[in-house]
């Protein structure tokens, strides 16, 4: 399937988003941030079915310590997610996050001017690999195989940090190889 | 000086009900390491146990740093790659320091099927496997989970009666016989039967390295 994607250019969220915690709004008519003052939101894209590789990105409107960022294989009915997300200035956490309960995957990332304006953070999860990157640049991977299928979207920490643009859909597999073998015996053995 | 790598056992922390809070290493609290271009850490977080085993990539006076802390637990030298991190793990445990092995067992993995010829891979595969299996039944709410937080030494009879029918309800769905079990059993003996009879898919804690 393409890619979809989000200006955030209107009033409301709108029904491609489903709110799975706390609240998501519009700001300005042009940029989304988390609507929970204090706590943390997250929302999916529900417009596409995406298989379980795929990626999510946002470009940061306003960076801030109660960050937020790009989360894939966020699953339908549930706040379960991986999350590449900014607790602090130029500072980015890997979160596996089950249930709504949260765990850090590995070292948090020090990636200098990576939370201001304009900056585009992305996260891609392929099989069991998760990816993030800044401006294209990819930082180092983590691992973690404990979710499965789901969909892109954003995290948000409190009412601060907003994202001006997102942009999610699937990673293109590696051409398949195909070779078909001609068995002998498979046609002895069908008779 | 370049960056070498060393496991660890260290602290997990947090109760995993907010982000402030969620489950982590102490190595993110220490913040000696953050992912960059010359060190970084990859963890298991687990969410049954109190401890996080770790890899760290980091230069020499770092791993110093780290190895101080009281609360951790250095489980190999140095390593000067992943090359090096693999001819390593396929080197016999040999004889696994007493200490160590007291710390590994009391964070609740059976170690009494290690013998001199088993290979640390062979050591960290099974442990992986008991951090996969109470990954899998948190994400499934199931209540087996709560069964390997259980002391090793702790018999099935002293388990509360809700979790020891479902995690003999769960060893059955997998094909695994019961009938062995009875109260005066360890949870430690149970575990091991567990992890010896399930296969599953191999584990990564860092993406180069398959347990």
């Amino acid at each position: 399937m393409a890619d979809a994607t989000d200006d955030f250019e209107r009033a409301s969220l709108g029904a491609n988003w489903t709110v799975s915690l706390g609240a998501v709004t519009i700001v300005g008519s042009s940029d989304v941030r988390g609507n929970s003052a204090g706590a943390d939101s997250l929302t999916r894209w529900n417009a596409n079915t995406f298989n379980g590789d795929h990626y999510s990105e946002v470009v940061v409107t306003t960076g801030d310590d109660d960050g937020g960022g790009p989360a894939v294989r966020h699953q339908s009915g549930a706040v379960t997610c991986y999350a590449w997300m900014m607790p602090t200035t130029d500072i980015w956490t890997m979160y596996e996050i089950t249930a709504g309960s949260y765990a850090v995957l590995g070292a948090n990332y020090s990636i200098a001017g990576s939370t201001n304006t304009g900056t585009t953070a992305r996260l891609s999860v392929t099989g069991s690999t998760l990816t993030p990157s800044i401006d294209g640049g990819a930082q180092a991977t983590r691992t973690d195989a404990s979710i499965t299928g789901g969909g892109p979207g954003i995290g948000f920490f409190a009412t601060t940090v907003s994202f001006e643009s997102w942009l999610g859909g699937p990673i293109a597999a590696a051409a398949a190889s195909l070779i078909f073998k001609s068995n002998p015996m498979q046609h002895l053995l069908v008779r | 000086m370049a960056s070498t790598y060393r496991f660890y056992r260290t602290p997990r922390l947090g109760d995993g009900l907010t982000r402030q809070t969620a489950f982590r290493s102490k190595l993110n609290d220490l913040g000696i390491v953050r992912a960059d271009a010359t060190q970084d850490f990859w963890s298991w977080p687990n969410r049954a146990m109190a401890v996080s085993l770790c890899l760290v990539w980091c230069e020499p006076v770092k791993h110093v740093t780290i190895a101080a802390d009281p609360d951790i637990s250095a489980l190999s030298p140095e390593l000067a790659d992943i090359a090096a991190v693999n001819a390593w793990l396929d080197q016999p445990v040999g004889a696994l320091p007493a200490a160590i092995r007291a710390r590994l067992e009391s964070d609740g993995f059976p170690l009494g099927w290690v013998n001199g010829a088993t290979t640390r891979r062979q050591l960290w595969r099974k442990i992986a496997q008991q951090h996969v299996i109470m990954q899998r039944l948190f994400a499934g709410n199931d209540n087996a989970f709560n069964f390997f937080k259980r002391s090793l030494d702790e018999t099935i009879a002293s388990v509360p009666v809700a979790i020891r029918n479902r995690v003999s309800a769960w060893m059955v769905e997998r094909g695994l016989d019961t009938s062995w079990i009875t109260g005066a059993t360890l949870v430690r003996e149970v575990v091991e039967f567990v992890l010896a009879q399930v296969n599953l898919p191999k584990c990564r804690l860092h993406p180069e390295l398959d347990f």
